[in-house]
């Protein structure tokens, strides 16, 4: 399950860095504004300081020091809030006028502490700080001073918004940051919470959607794309295990029957050699009941794509047309191939696995419709993709059965009775998604149409494995039309993955090459 | 014929010399690969049965040494693996046929008279006889008696086949691959299907059979009775 410690979630340590970072922020804002405001504060007071310096030092020059004198007086005393320092000191150094009685001559710019400043009266602001700055009158030495309290006040302003903006932001950030962490926490433990379920057994359970579409829906439809994955190949292999035992036991019962009566009934050596003829080809039946279901495990591990090269899909077809022509004709059917050989149409594949995927659905065509049946092979190139087509007027497959038999070793209810392993059609789902292509079963009106539609090369054979999926489209869609029929519903499979499934028994291509 | 056979199960071993010793050929049996490699590099052996999987070194790597030191006995792979990637890697290793297990004991026979009789200069003729059948390769004209027989190209193809194997026994899934090239049983009568038509065409309107059906094996064309 998901930590119970906080600082270890994912949107919580990523709500607290960018609060940090945006306090950061702000509080480097406010120190240069600070910075800049009293530099520029601190440069108005002198400017102030000396013009006022100016000022009483022209009344010097114009009327004299006891004038100055006069002035200085009027002006310290006139100052209530002390905001200003003023100090007249004779040549000798003793106190003519001013609000500051004593204070030694400096050169230049200085700040006077208020604390230290010995003041004739003991008023104002005791924090106050004061600009001054000497200046030589006719009989002695003039001190103007302005206190820095603009300064403090505007300090005093940005520290009181710089603490106010802090706590509403880190407010916001912290209260958003945790909202968001819940919304994304929940999500977390949602997926948490459906895959230890769906590890408990409960493999339907999906990851609900929020219907957002941002990044943990998508998580969470590649998790559910993935349990679906999954989900198909356990069903599979549920499937296959009891399709096997199921499927097994017919021919082992029958095998051992045989076995049987050349034991105790064979009373002739012919006889005998005939009963162990008919229980050697029982399990021939068997081993290729294996060896179908072994290749198509093989194909679905996907290893053969290492052997594909460009082949022309209209010379395979033909030459299965070929070969089937004549077997077709035995059987009283008549096989007609419109596939035009003079142009090639390239695709990326394996001859080898191409050429057994056609043969399987023609003979599938072939040994479950009666005598006089057509069947007919095509090739369309559309749209970037090749359609091969397989259709005949025999008894097709009940929409309904459509999706199932692409499962392992399924078999149609009036297909039962012929010879087959119920693997042809999951043989040739797995080649069919090796190639990255799409099989379509759809209704012929009468009969079946296999539409097996292969990305042009260069378009990318690199068609997503894996993403097979057995879908019913709605009668007359476009997938469907383009296949030519309007009924009833298609079912398109790319691949095995889940098309488990067999065919209406498809004729299984066992056997190995030798 | 001397055959050696690298083997490692016994009871595989057992059923393979026992049948060829009842075909009247010599077998030796080795269950391990280097030994198995010594010995064929020692003597002469008209074929080599080799496991896939064996003890000491595997078939592969057999067959790679054995070519590399310019041995050029005919091999078959006798194995369990049955993917068409290990086929297709037995045959580029070097082996000239691949039989996978379980197996019948004819369709190995078959296989080990057409390779070791393989009549290597035979690629150069250009007319096939058998009886008073001919075939032209280069016009590509099946005659028979004088009179010529129109035949499809992958009839001439068949019958190219059969000809070339004259006397020897080719299984139906011989025929499937070297014919059509189908690495896989069809669960349609294609092989008869192809042999019949063929006869209708060769055998049918002359007086004599040269197209036999071999019992439980495969076809075979010669001109015996």
């Amino acid at each position: 399950m998901i930590t119970n410690d906080l600082l270890k979630r994912t949107p919580v340590r990523l709500a607290a860095t960018f609060t940090a970072l945006f306090a950061l922020t702000v509080i480097a804002l406010v120190a240069i504004l600070y910075l800049v405001i009293s530099a520029d504060l601190a440069s108005n007071i002198r400017k102030h300081v000396e013009e006022t310096s100016n000022a009483l030092a022209a009344i010097d020059d114009e009327q004299g020091f006891d004038a100055l004198t006069a002035v200085v007086e009027n002006e310290a005393r006139s100052v209530r809030d002390f905001s200003t320092i003023f100090l007249l000191r004779r040549d000798d150094g003793t106190f003519r006028a001013g609000n500051v009685k004593n204070v030694a001559v400096f050169n230049g710019w200085s700040v006077l502490d208020r604390a230290w400043l010995p003041m004739v009266a003991d008023q104002g602001d005791p924090d106050d700080s004061f600009y001054a700055i000497w200046k030589p009158v006719s009989k002695g030495h003039l001190l103007v001073g302005w206190s820095d309290r603009q300064i403090r006040e505007v300090r005093r302003i940005l520290l009181h918004g710089l603490a106010w903006g802090l706590a509403a932001t880190l407010l916001v950030a912290i209260g958003s940051a945790v909202l968001l962490a819940r919304r994304a926490q929940e999500k977390i433990e949602m997926f948490a919470s459906t895959l230890s379920r769906v590890s408990a057994g409960d493999i339907r359970r999906r990851v609900p959607l929020s219907g957002s579409n941002d990044d943990l829906d998508q998580v969470a439809e590649q998790i559910n794309a993935t349990l679906a994955h999954l989900q198909r190949l356990i069903e599979n292999v549920n499937q296959s295990s009891s399709d096997i035992a199921h499927d097994l036991k017919k021919p082992i019962g029958r095998l051992r029957r045989r076995l049987e009566e050349a034991l105790c009934s064979a009373q002739t050596v012919a006889e005998f050699k005939l009963r162990v003829d008919e229980a050697l080809y029982e399990v021939d039946c068997i081993v290729d009941t294996f060896e179908a279901l072994l290749r198509i495990t093989q194909i679905e591990a996907g290893v053969r794509k290492e052997r594909f090269r460009d082949v022309d899909l209209a010379s395979i077809l033909i030459d299965v047309a070929d070969i089937y022509e004549p077997v077709a004709d035995e059987s009283n059917d008549r096989l007609i191939c419109a596939v035009n050989g003079a142009s090639k149409v390239r695709i990326h594949g394996d001859q080898e696995l191409l050429t057994q995927l056609f043969a399987n659905v023609i003979e599938n065509a072939i040994r479950h419709s009666p005598p006089g049946t057509r069947i007919g092979i095509d090739l369309q190139s559309v749209g970037g993709r090749h359609r091969a087509i397989v259709w005949d007027s025999g008894p097709g497959i009940p929409a309904r059965e459509r999706e199932n038999v692409f499962r392992r070793l399924y078999r149609l209810e009036r297909a039962r009775t012929t010879q087959g392993s119920g693997l042809g059609l999951s043989l040739v789902a797995a080649i069919v998604d090796l190639h990255g292509a799409t099989v379509t079963l759809s209704d012929n009106h009468p009969g079946l149409r296999v539409v097996i539609s292969f990305p042009a090369i260069r378009s990318g054979y690199a068609t997503k494995k894996g993403a097979a999926r057995v879908a019913t489209a709605p009668s007359g869609s476009p997938a469907t039309s383009s296949a030519g029929l309007g009924g009833a519903s298609d079912v398109t499979s790319s691949g095995n993955g889940d098309g488990v499934g067999a065919s209406d028994n498809a004729g299984a291509s066992t056997s190995v090459p030798g | 014929m001397r055959i050696l056979v690298v083997e490692d199960d016994p009871d595989t071993a057992a059923y393979v010399s026992h049948g060829f010793a009842e075909e009247g050929h010599v077998t030796e049996v080795l269950p391990d690969g280097r030994d198995g490699l010594s010995q064929a590099m020692a003597e002469e052996y008209d074929v080599l049965i080799v496991d896939r999987m064996l003890p000491g070194l595997d078939g592969l790597s057999f067959v790679h040494a054995l070519r590399a030191a310019g041995h050029r006995a005919p091999v078959i792979f006798l194995t369990a693996l049955g993917g068409v990637d290990d086929r297709v890697d037995g045959l580029n290793a070097g082996g000239d046929d691949y039989l996978i297990k379980p197996f019948a004991f004819s369709e190995l026979l078959a296989r080990v008279n057409a390779l070791a009789r393989r009549p290597h200069l035979r690629n150069a003729e250009t007319i096939l006889k058998v009886g008073d059948l001919m075939m032209d390769l280069v016009a590509r004209k099946v005659t028979r008696a004088g009179t010529v027989i129109d035949v499809q190209p992958r009839e001439f193809r068949l019958l190219e086949v059969l000809m070339r194997n004259k006397g020897r026994v080719l299984t139906r899934t011989m025929l499937l691959e070297r014919v059509w090239s189908f690495h896989f049983e069809p669960k349609t009568s294609v092989v008869e299907t192809h042999i019949s038509r063929l006869r209708s065409k060769v055998d049918r309107p002359f007086d004599k059979e040269l197209i036999k059906t071999v019992r439980c094996c495969g076809y075979t064309i010669n001109d015996h009775e």
